[in-house]
């Protein structure tokens, strides 16, 4: 029920969006969709340091397809007091889970410090409430470290929040859910933070489909992290050497078998891409 | 909860193509392709071939209309937001699967409500289905998916193999098949579309014939051409397409073969109604065995200049 009710609230934001821009010109349309193709890979090339392989073992693997809408709601609600509570999530694992909603949450502060980001704005009220906060934790803990990463989290929620949720602030917070809802829009369309928001997305659900409420769901026996300057670093999970032996040789070879065809698959992705935009190019001009 | 919005927020086409590949020497097997999503359905027996496939070095031929959605979803993704919000209760296995993704690429390009941003797709799924029994793709649930493996574009790479699948004796023959596999549909990147050449080709033996059949009217061997045009062009599909399932040929050799035997059926006819000089009987077929080459360069020459032409159009 309440998830009808929200996707009319989207209909009318969306029509109301739709009568606001005005009809684009087919031609403008194509040059922008490829503009935007070309402009992607070129962030996918400038972002590129490294290829990071994983092998995991999990107890059940679903095919369900991903949808940023979606998985943006999967990952904010692990920002929930109660999610753990609700999900039977064991205070040992939760630590896990709240590192994924860190993690997409630090990429969205950088994209609000990083100026062309298309979200910078020096005078956002949650960095300057970010400011606040490390000023007061630095009183009460002497031996802080401010550059800490993991301090981004001290400005909580930052995240725009996906499904409308009550502000205690003012009652009538309509208008506060549609600004967030045109926000997550946009935010769904910067490449930098899609990129992360899949990545945390599929690393939760390797989490979820273990049995969540077990202590033990490390499920990375493996990762392979091969450095465009010709670092090639694997770890091992200490629990592989515990496995029986046929079990562990199997993760091994399995493991090694995917670096190296995992390394052709996307790299062979990869070249047709360059090529592809290339051919664009070439056609152009 | 999750999947009430799944489907409601969805708002691609929502359908599967559903295909078969054929292993070389062996039998075929079940491939699907949902948005960016691969589902082989593998057995005993199947995997068994593709381990003999594997140790003789040949490869698995991808039909050209795979390749299509394959280029699509590599290129783009809805990372969907809004949009018109479609119920759909059943996924439909569509055979005509690549001709909507086309038209899907058009209205893309056309549709004024598209948003205005679009990224590359980030990423490409490839699960892997195993039962031991041959059965057929509906019997399969997510439960018997054993391997997946998600290459994400800027970097990630995620294998999953499920825990109770590794007591499996045939354990590592299935993961090294699903690898294969995946190698395989992702090396069709690297081909180049040959299309339509071998039917401009077939313009050439029917041209030949109708042009000694009935040289006395002009409309009706203009009609007789593209009749023999057609036919040479089906004949020549069917074959390729038979001889594909029932022989353990390469394909590279399969389409010279056929082509080779449908020049020849032309000459032999002309030989036995012998209504004009034999000579000519003896020279169309080495003639013709050239033309696809040529016809090769003449279409790679051509399908730029009318891709420049359809880009400067918009651009």
């Amino acid at each position: 029920m309440s998830n009808d009710i929200q996707s009319q609230d989207r209909n009318s934001i969306q029509t109301r969006n739709q009568n606001a821009a005005k009809p684009q010109n087919i031609e403008n349309k194509a040059r922008g969709l490829l503009n935007n193709l070309v402009s992607s890979v070129q962030t996918l090339v400038d972002d590129i340091t490294a290829l990071e392989v994983n092998t995991m073992v999990v107890d059940r693997i679903n095919a369900s397809k991903f949808n940023a809408w979606e998985a943006y709601q999967a990952i904010y609600s692990i920002h929930d007091p109660d999610y753990f509570k609700v999900k039977g999530i064991p205070k040992e694992s939760s630590e896990r889970y709240r590192s994924l909603f860190d993690q997409l949450e630090r990429e969205y502060f950088y994209l609000l410090l990083e100026e062309g980001s298309g979200f910078y704005n020096p005078q956002d009220e949650r960095v300057k409430r970010y400011r606040q906060r490390l000023e007061d934790a630095k009183k009460y803990q002497s031996n802080l470290v401010e550059a800490d990463q993991e301090n981004v989290k001290l400005a909580k929620p930052i995240l725009p929040a996906p499904t409308p949720v009550l502000d205690d602030k003012d009652e009538n917070n309509q208008d506060d859910w549609i600004e967030a809802f045109k926000e997550i829009q946009t935010l769904l369309d910067n490449d930098k933070f899609v990129r992360t928001l899949r990545k945390m997305y599929e690393l939760k659900a390797a989490l979820d489909s273990s049995n969540v409420r077990s202590t033990n769901i490390d499920i990375i026996y493996a990762q392979t992290v091969m450095q465009l300057d010709g670092d090639i670093i694997t770890r091992y999970h200490k629990d592989l050497f515990s496995l029986s032996e046929d079990a562990k040789n199997l993760i091994i070879n399995t493991h090694n078998q995917g670096v190296i065809s995992g390394e052709k698959q996307w790299r062979g992705t990869f070249s047709f891409l360059i090529s592809f935009v290339q051919s664009i190019a070439n056609l152009s001009r | 909860m999750n999947a009430d919005i799944t489907t409601k927020i969805d708002n691609q086409t929502d359908i599967a193509l559903s295909l078969f590949l054929q292993v070389p020497q062996g039998d075929r097997f079940e491939l699907k392709v949902e948005e960016s999503q691969f589902s082989f359905y593998l057995n005993e027996i199947i995997v068994e071939q593709i381990q003999q496939a594997q140790k003789s070095g040949v490869s698995l031929y991808i039909p050209p209309k795979l390749i299509i959605p394959l280029w699509y979803y590599a290129c783009f993704s809805n990372n969907v937001v809004l949009g018109k919000q479609k119920e759909i209760a059943e996924k439909q296995v569509n055979n005509f699967f690549y001709v909507i993704v086309i038209v899907n690429v058009i209205k893309f390009f056309l549709s004024k409500t598209a948003r205005g941003k679009t990224s590359l797709q980030s990423a490409i799924t490839f699960n892997s289905y195993y039962k031991q029994a041959e059965l057929d793709s509906s019997v399969y649930e997510d439960k018997d998916i054993i391997l997946q493996s998600t290459v994400l574009l800027h970097g990630d790479i995620f294998h999953k193999i499920k825990w109770n699948f590794m007591q499996n004796s045939n354990c590592s023959t299935i993961i090294s098949a699903h690898y294969w596999l995946t190698e395989q549909l992702l090396n069709c990147f690297r081909t180049k579309l040959n299309l339509l050449v071998w039917e401009v080709a077939s313009l050439f033996p029917a041209g030949f014939v109708a042009y000694n059949l009935y040289r006395a009217n002009a409309i009706l061997s203009i009609f007789a051409w593209i009749a023999f045009t057609v036919l040479f062009a089906t004949t020549r599909y069917v074959l390729v397409n038979q001889l594909q399932r029932r022989t353990s040929i390469n394909y590279k050799f399969i389409d010279w073969l056929v082509w080779t035997l449908i020049c020849l059926i032309p000459s032999v006819v002309v030989v036995t109604t012998s209504r004009f000089i034999d000579i000519n009987a003896l020279l169309l077929p080495f003639i013709s065995l050239f033309v696809p080459k040529v016809c090769k360069y003449i279409l790679s020459f051509l399908g730029p200049q009318v891709g420049k032409i359809i880009i400067r159009r918009l651009l």
